[in-house]
Order: structure tokens, then sequence, then C-alpha cells
């Protein structure tokens, strides 16, 4: 899928793909597109395209979103396909109050 | 105290402004004459507060819209019709047609135009939107668009002049004649909206609203824009049907009766006869019309009527045209067996935004032996 690089400087071809769990995030902090995207000063689609991988973000915008999310920007967008949240968490063991 | 929350939203000042330009406009196209062509002046203006309003409209495209196989057929629909318009003969003028030809480029103009709403829509103007009102990833987007679309034009216009140039007598007889028509409406047309087309054509597919959350709903702006759009496009085609369904109007007026007299043709006795002159006039349609007028003298000596000179195309005169077509049916002169004169012009008139809408227009003047008048319009 093409994308482009936030300074717009380089064609969509030209841009590594760049992996995301923002719509995870979101899902958890109950946030839809259109408020995120109003907290974070861009176009509705504008987060749309960066779930879907169609655009890298600038640096100034991925620090505005792990500002939002309260999280590294590593959390956020990564160059590796990232791995779930939970097994981020527990390293794909249950939680002991599961097990227990 | 709080304001009700389901109170009705006022009239604003520039919807004010544009119903009383309407009104201006429906008031000028019913005068008679060329005063009319006045309300035509008020169209552009209405046309031209028209596009701000729209310009300023950025809301999410449709579904539709949004999906980028139908922003490419777009694309390739105003590609084509800038083909069709290039390709459109040079209107000849002449004394019995006036401005034959127009109606395929009026046509395909008002249909090019049409296209561009779409999709000025279909990409939320970007392309030509200020920076305050775009994000990172629009400016990018916009850009992009921008490097690829004008190096396209310049190959494009620069091509098409150097080949039609270089290539055959043909060719240049083509070049001359679309630069003074339809070259210029495609020239400028790319110029402004190559990047629109680009950006439309390289976007990807739009994010669809999640579940329950709406997107396309238009605010007052953007329905205040699609009700001046549709009343933009909707005059053009009302005045159409008010050429082809409203009764032309005539004025006209004759002279006093004037008592000629010539030798006959051996040049023995002098032949007495009495003349008058007819001239009538008529308009058909309003704003979009046309005139065209006869002229004659017809003379009676008691046993026929005749017209004093020869007839020919100068009795018969199409006036100024505003968007139509006049094609010349019939100018004649004829007495009958009794000595009936008939002068007798019959056009064919047809809108230039809508070809097909035509009427056929006839003025007659008949006079018997003996000078009555029996039909004059």
């Amino acid at each position: 899928m093409p994308t482009t690089e936030g300074d717009g400087s380089r064609s969509s071809e030209a841009a590594p793909r760049l992996y995301n769990r923002l719509a995870a995030l979101r899902a958890d902090r109950g946030l839809s597109r259109q408020t995120l995207a109003d907290t974070v000063g861009v176009n509705y689609q504008t987060i749309g395209y960066l779930e879907r991988g169609d655009y890298n973000p600038s640096l100034e915008l991925a620090f505005r979103l792990s500002e939002v999310f309260g999280v590294p920007i590593e959390a956020i967008f990564s160059r590796r396909p990232m791995r779930p949240m939970s097994e981020e968490l527990y390293g794909g063991q249950p939680p002991a109050e599961a097990v227990g | 105290m709080s304001a009700h929350p389901h109170r009705r939203r006022g009239v604003s000042q520039t919807e004010i402004a544009i119903g009383i330009l309407l009104v201006l406009m429906a008031l000028t196209l019913a005068l008679p004459g060329r005063a009319s062509t006045f309300g035509l002046l008020i169209y552009f203006v209405f046309v031209v507060i028209t596009i701000f309003v729209v310009r300023g409209v950025r809301q999410e495209p449709g579904s539709w819209m949004g999906r980028r196989f139908i922003r490419r057929g777009v694309v390739v629909t105003l590609c084509a019709v800038c083909i069709g318009i290039l390709a459109t003969p040079r209107p000849i003028y002449s004394e019995t047609n006036p401005v034959p030809g127009t109606g395929a480029y009026v046509g395909l103009v008002m249909f090019m135009l049409l296209l561009n709403v779409l999709l000025g829509g279909a990409t939320q103007r970007v392309a030509g939107a200020p920076e305050s009102s775009v994000d990172e990833r629009q400016e990018a987007l916009r850009n992009r668009a921008h490097r690829i679309a004008y190096p396209v034009l310049v190959v494009l216009v620069g091509g098409t002049l150097a080949v039609s140039d270089l290539a055959t007598s043909q060719s240049r007889v083509w070049l001359d004649a679309t630069l003074s028509w339809g070259g210029w409406i495609v020239f400028l047309e790319l110029l402004f909206v190559l990047p629109a087309m680009v950006l439309a054509f390289i976007e990807p597919d739009r994010v669809r609203p999640e579940p329950g959350e709406t997107l396309t709903a238009p605010g007052n702006r953007g329905r205040f824009a699609v009700v001046l759009l549709v009343v933009a496009f909707a005059i053009p085609i009302a005045l159409s049907v008010l050429l082809a369904l409203v009764p032309p109007s005539t004025t006209n007026a004759s002279s006093g009766s004037m008592v000629a007299t010539t030798t006959s043709a051996t040049g023995n006795q002098p032949l007495v006869k009495t003349c008058r002159y007819f001239l009538a006039n008529v308009q058909v349609g309003r704003g979009i019309q046309t005139e065209f007028s006869i002229n004659a003298v017809a003379c009676w000596n008691g046993a026929r009527a005749t017209e004093s000179y020869g007839l020919g195309t100068p009795d018969c005169h199409p006036g100024d045209s505003v968007a139509v077509s006049v094609s010349t049916l019939a100018c004649t002169s004829t007495t009958a067996p009794d000595g009936t004169f008939t002068f007798a012009y019959r056009a064919l008139v047809s809108s230039s935004v809508i070809p097909f809408l035509d009427r056929t227009v006839s003025v007659e003047v008949v006079i018997d032996k003996n000078g009555h008048v029996l039909d004059f319009p």
C-alpha cells in the first residue's frame, strides 16, 4: 500500500511501511477517530490513513499522539509488525489472577 | 436566558443578497429586447458567488466519491470532455447561421463544470486549499499532486503545440482553429484543475466512518452551496425551456402607402403601383435568446402584389443571439395566381445549452393584390 512521508518531500513508494497500534489504543481509551483527530489537530481521514498504514506521520504528529495516549512513540509506531498489547504486557502468558 | 435549542437558523445577509440578485435577474430577464441580456450579466455574478461559496465547503465526500476508482472515473471522463472540446469544430460565422456549433461547446463546458464540482467535492478541494485549512498529510498530498501536475501540463500543452505545428499542414490548421476556441478552454481547465485531477487519481480510498459515526451530514454552508449549485445549473436549463416553449414576442412597423410610377417593359406607358414598407422584429426566448427581423417593400397594383425589388437573404436578418443557434430554413417571396403576395422567413432556433430543444419560428407578411394586409406579426 502506498504511503506518504510526513514532510511531503518524498513520494509514497519510497517511504518504508510503519506499523502502529493506534486503533487498539484508541479503542482502549474509547476515543472516536474524530475526537482523536480534533485533539491532535488533523483531518479525520488522516487518523484513518495512519491506522491503515497508508500514511507515515511527521515527528511532530507522532509526539502529539504519544502525548494524547501517554505512551512513548515506539509503543505506538514501529518499523516491524507489532505484537498484540496482551503479548507485550504478559509475554504470551495468561495473567496470574487468571491462572489462579 | 439561554437560547432555545431548536430555534430556526436566521437568514444570513449573504442569503438575502443572493435572493435580491435572483429577483433582479428574473425581473431583468422579463424585459423585452436586448435589455433581457442584462439578466445574464446578473447570472454571471451569481455564478461567481456560487463558485466562492462552493470552494469554501470542505465536507467529507460520500461513500461513492470516497472510492478511488470512482474518482478516477471522474478524471477520465473529464479528460474525455476536454478531448471532445478540442475536437469540436470551430464555429463559422455567416449571415444565415451566426453561431453554429456553439451548442456542443456550451453543453460540453457545462458538463465539464459539473465534473469540476464533483471532483472538488471528492478531493475536499485540497488541491487549492490555503495552508491554514489543510493538515500535514493533506499538504503532502497536495504538494505531490502539484509536482506531478505541472510537468504533465507542460508536456501535454508543449507536446501538442510542437507536434501540431510540425506534423502536417492540416494539423497546423487544426491548431489555429483550436487556439482561438476550445484550446483556451482546455488550457485553462488543465492549468487550474489538473492538480485536483492528479490528487483525485493518486489518493487512496478514503477511510469509511466507523459504525455509528456520521461524516457526510452537510452543514448549513454545505446545504447552501448545494442549493446555489442547483440554481446555477437550473437557470440555463430553464431559459432553454423558455426558448422552446414561450411564444416569440414581435415588434413591427410599417410605413404609409406610397405611390410609385415606373414604365412598362416596352417603355411606352407608365405603370402605377402602391407600395408599403414592412418591418418585423421577432425575439425568441429570454436571456438565452435570439432576434431576427424581416423587412420587405411590398407593392400592389390591383392585379397582383409583389416585392418592389428582388428578394434575397439580406431581407431576412438573423440578429444577435445569446447561447442560441439559428439556422435559416426559408426566406421566400411568392405571388400566388390570385395576386396575393407572401413573404416568409422560417428559422430553426435551438438552445446551445440543450441543443435538442429547438423550435421553428416563422414570420410572414401576406398582402393581397389590393394592398390589404392579410397577415403581419
